[in-house]
């Protein structure tokens, strides 16, 4: 327009009456030409020229208003001029271009910036990706354009953002794999792009895309690489065909840059937020759980605090002492929720053996990491259970981690994280995430688990250490767990060399025990223990989860008590044996009907009935007597007497019945004073001593009492010389049940209480009874008797 | 404990000591005909009774017990059933009377001064002359493990007083009668009802 235009103008001058000369007119269309060829470029200024030539040749040079030049000189002026024109045009023309090309660098700067300063704003991936689609389309000259990035896995492509498609263009596209012989996947693949001018171009590139039914259009896909990796690819799309020149291509290029740059620094940026607010989950976590040893609370608050930004849900379950699961605590963003996944629980008891889930977590102490439930996970789960199918369907479940709870070697629970299709699935660093605070959790768990123990163990030793019962653990391996004082004594070992060592090596008699532990009831054993006594040991063993607990009664002393106890039956039982042998035998031989009798002989039978008779009552009062002053109902009197005249009088009995070879004699100071007791009671006293006296002396000898005042005291001694009592028995002899001979074998008969009787009379009358004996030089029996006042 | 005993019992025993006493009377009646095919002791007691004529040939029974009116009530007893009794009264005794006369029975206790029973027929047993002598325990100690070792002892009997001395007659006759035919072990292994306890105290 402007080629014709500025021409045309200077022409209009040759109208006026004075019309320029052709120097000026020449002039100012070289002026309209350099005009034309700045605003038109060089194709309008040669325009131009020509136009200018041919009005300077017809209006302004003589002869005006002809074509043909009057003279060679005018030739060469026209000539001239056009050369000039040409020159001009070129010279505007190309300084239009250069300004063109440079205003058009600016605005591609400024739209890329634009794109730069959008970028640098976003925070999340999706904002990024807008950012590029939306400014980069724009930038790009492109109608629309979107992102896909490579998955985790990098088998897949995903398309994670898109701008400016129609309803409906990308579906079925989100996500395709990158192996799929697509434009996109070849640009990662090979981290090349793709210009394609126009769509049947694309076809012939891609057959598999042929048949989009769209307009033909310019598409270019360029991969989105950062430190030499492709992460995905940008793809614009054009709205007619487009000649791809460099400068483009350059465009195209520097944009897939830097949406790379901007999406791998957000990604960085998200990583790393991710991470410290894992890092804060965790720390907050590790602080709560060292808050406590009330590690049930302590885990009821974690799962609170993983909910919601660690987990929709999250729930852990422990493992009780008998193997069975039990839900500690669940936690969910909606209490409703929360109290409705407890109901399920409890309708839904985990199956120890179920094949995944927690039960399998707790069983093979390993994670379980489920990044994307599926429909099949979910029906295999549920195990053909239609409603529970249904159930989880409606829970929507995205992704789930279940974490094993796991403390020296021990399966204490699980932690389970889930999360539903409101939040992103779980990542491997989810995973790790998790297993670090199941670390935690467990080791806390553990932590107080011990301490209890140690508590509990810890009552536990001071209740032991007081008893009298010895408790001994052994661990499974039969070494020394544990052993509390009582049982050191009665195994009469040292605690602190035990424990530790093996049983059967450190203490001396202890295979014995471990025999006697098969029985159900305790068992009674002989044990020759360290100090090489024997004891009697009752010993029961309890196996529990860790070893053996073993318990140790000395019964030693009962045992003692239970021989004498027995040994008195049989003696009892042989002492009233023969007397009734005797009373019965002469009965049955009185009566026999078979024979005549002479009355010698009847007479010796009945007294031997009268005899013997008396002799089983006295042994019946006997034990009747120990059976009153072990009940201590035996009244005893407190008269005054004369201890001489008492001591005369036993001598006189025992003297009608004495055996041959023994004398009895008296010996006491004349004036003897009273003493104050019971007299009967003495009087059985002296009896006793004395018939033990004579007992005692088989080969026969003097029998002597002594009466004696000593201090507040009458002292009567019975001296004999016979068989004597060795040292160590001096104090058992007033024991119950004791004898001196108890094999019975010497003749010598006795139920074993005449001392133990003696012994409790005479104190009941506030007095005192001992003995000074050696063995075959006889003995003394002193019995002393307060005076009376 | 000693308990009084009437002077005149005691010199009636101190007279049966270490003696023989006969029977006061004439030899016991017997039950004869089909009655004494009835029982074994009858038909024993038939034996001994059958035996019974001046010399050697009666039964001579050693009673060795510390209880007088043990010895006195066998003494009896046996006399009246035409046995010669011998008796001690005590361990001592009893193996010098047992070597120097050879009873055809030796009815001992077990609990006697000086010697008990025991070793009193450990040593009958270790002896050649007094090997066979066979022993009948009379005693009051009623534990099996006692019994066990009278067993052991190779004893023929382990009567438990209290007992009945009108039937202890027939137990030694037919000890005596089965020892003369030579049924010694057969004996000792049959410990028939009279001979042995039928219950005892466990220890």
């Amino acid at each position: 327009m402007a080629a014709i235009l500025a021409p045309a103008l200077v022409c209009s001058l040759a109208l006026f009456p004075s019309r320029p000369s052709a120097q000026l007119a020449g002039f100012l269309f070289l002026f309209a030409v350099a005009l034309a060829a700045y605003l038109g470029g060089f194709p309008a200024g040669l325009l131009a020229t020509a136009l200018s030539t041919v009005g300077l040749d017809v209006l302004f040079t003589p002869p005006r208003d002809e074509f043909v030049p009057d003279s060679s000189d005018q030739v060469a002026g026209v000539l001239l001029f056009f050369v000039v024109g040409v020159l001009i045009s070129q010279l505007f023309g190309h300084r239009r271009t250069v300004q063109r090309q440079a205003e058009a660098a600016t605005a591609r700067a400024n739209r890329l910036q634009a794109v730069t300063a959008r970028l640098a704003g976003a925070l999340t991936p999706q904002q990024v990706l807008d950012a590029i689609v939306t400014q980069g389309v724009e930038a790009a000259e492109a109608r629309a354009g979107a992102i896909g990035l490579l998955s985790a896995d990098g088998e897949n492509v995903e398309i994670v953002a898109a701008r400016g498609y129609e309803h409906g263009t990308l579906a079925g596209w989100e996500s395709f794999p990158l192996a799929a012989d697509t434009p996109m996947g070849a640009a990662i693949r090979d981290q090349e792009p793709f210009f394609f001018s126009t769509t049947a171009e694309r076809m012939q590139r891609f057959p598999a895309l042929v048949g989009l039914p769209e307009r033909s259009h310019g598409l270019a896909i360029l991969p989105l690489v950062v430190e030499g990796k492709a992460i995905g690819a940008i793809a614009f799309t054009f709205n007619e065909e487009v000649q791809f020149d460099p400068e483009r291509r350059a465009l195209k290029t520097t944009l897939a840059q830097q949406a790379a740059q901007a999406l791998d620094r957000v990604r960085l940026y998200q990583a790393e937020r991710a991470l410290r607010q894992r890092m804060t989950f965790l720390a907050d976590a590790s602080e709560l759980l060292g808050t406590t040893l009330d590690y049930e609370t302590t885990l009821t608050q974690l799962t609170r605090l993983a909910v919601p930004e660690m987990a929709t849900w999250c729930t852990v379950d422990m493992v009780g002492p008998d193997g069975s699961i039990r839900r500690l605590a669940l936690a969910h963003e909606d209490p409703e929720q929360a109290a409705w996944a407890e109901r399920l629980a409890e309708e839904y008891p985990p199956d120890p053996d179920a094949p995944m889930g927690v039960p399998n977590v707790i069983r093979t102490m390993t994670a379980e990491f489920v990044p994307e439930i599926t429909d099949e996970l979910l029906v295999e789960a549920a195990q053909g259970d239609e409603r529970l199918i249904e159930i989880v369907h409606e829970l929507g479940l995205r992704s789930a981690i279940t974490v094993p709870l796991v403390a020296r070697g021990r399966s204490l629970g699980a932690l389970s994280l889930i999360r539903d299709e409101s939040s992103p699935r779980y990542t491997e660093l989810d995973l790790d995430l998790a297993s670090e605070l199941a670390r935690r959790a467990a080791s806390a768990v553990d932590n107080a688990i011990l301490y209890r123990e140690a508590e509990r163990r810890g009552d536990a030793a001071r209740a032991l250490a007081h008893v009298d019962d010895g408790v001994v653990l052994l661990a499974e391996d039969g070494n020394v767990v544990s052993i509390n004082p009582a049982a050191a004594r009665i195994l009469s070992v040292d605690v602190s060399a035990l424990v530790g060592s093996q049983a059967l090596e450190a203490i001396p008699g202890w295979s014995a025990v471990e025999n006697a532990r098969s029985a159900r009831a305790p068992v009674t054993v002989p044990l020759v223990v360290a100090d090489g006594s024997e004891r009697w040991v009752s010993v029961s063993g309890v196996e529990f989860a860790d070893g053996v607990v073993y318990a140790l009664r000395d019964v030693s002393e009962e045992r003692l008590l239970e021989r004498a106890r027995s040994d008195f039956v049989a003696t009892a039982s042989h002492e009233l044996r023969t007397p009734l042998a005797a009373v019965l035998g002469a009965v049955k031989t009185l009566r026999r009907a078979d024979v005549n009798l002479d009355p010698q002989q009847r007479e010796a039978l009945m007294h031997m009935i009268d005899t013997e008779a008396e002799r089983l009552s006295g042994i019946v009062s006997q034990i009747l007597l120990a059976g009153q002053l072990d009940a201590g109902r035996l009244v005893t009197a407190d008269e005054r007497f004369d201890p001489v005249e008492l001591t005369r009088s036993v001598v006189g009995s025992a003297e009608l019945h004495l055996p041959n070879g023994i004398e009895l004699r008296v010996q006491a100071d004349t004036d003897m004073p009273q003493v104050a007791g019971d007299p009967n009671q003495l009087r059985q006293v002296l009896s006793n001593l004395l018939d033990n006296a004579i007992k005692y002396s088989p080969q026969g000898g003097d029998v002597e009492l002594r009466l004696n005042r000593n201090g507040q005291f009458v002292s009567i001694e019975v001296v004999d010389c016979g068989l004597g009592i060795p040292q160590d028995e001096h104090e058992r002899i007033f024991e119950k049940f004791y004898r001196l001979d108890p094999a019975l074998t010497r003749g010598v008969n006795g139920t074993g209480l005449g001392l133990y009787i003696s012994k409790e009379l005479v104190e009941r009358m506030r007095g005192r009874i001992s003995v000074r004996s050696e063995p075959g030089r006889g003995s003394t029996f002193v019995v002393e008797v307060p005076l009376a006042v | 404990m000693g308990f009084r005993r009437h002077p005149d019992l005691e010199r009636a025993f101190q007279a049966c000591n270490s003696s023989v006493v006969r029977p006061p009377t004439a030899p016991p009646r017997i039950e004869a005909g089909s009655a004494a095919r009835r029982s074994k002791l009858l038909i024993l007691q038939a034996e001994s009774a059958n035996a019974e004529a001046p010399g050697p040939s009666r039964v001579r029974v050693l009673v060795a017990d510390d209880e007088p009116p043990i010895r006195l009530l066998c003494e009896v007893n046996l006399a009246l059933a035409g046995m010669d009794v011998l008796t001690a009264a005590d361990g001592q005794e009893a193996l010098e009377v047992a070597r120097a006369e050879i009873p055809d029975v030796l009815l001992l206790d077990l609990m006697m001064p000086r010697l008990d029973g025991w070793t009193v027929a450990e040593e009958l047993a270790g002896e050649e002359a007094t090997r066979a002598i066979p022993i009948v325990f009379l005693t009051a100690r009623a534990t099996t493990a006692d019994r066990r070792r009278a067993e052991e002892l190779g004893a023929f009997g382990y009567i438990l007083k209290p007992f009945d001395p009108v039937g202890l007659a027939p137990l030694v006759a037919e000890v005596v009668a089965r020892c003369g035919r030579g049924e010694l072990e057969e004996l000792r292994r049959a410990r028939p009802a009279g001979l042995w306890p039928v219950e005892l105290e466990e220890r």
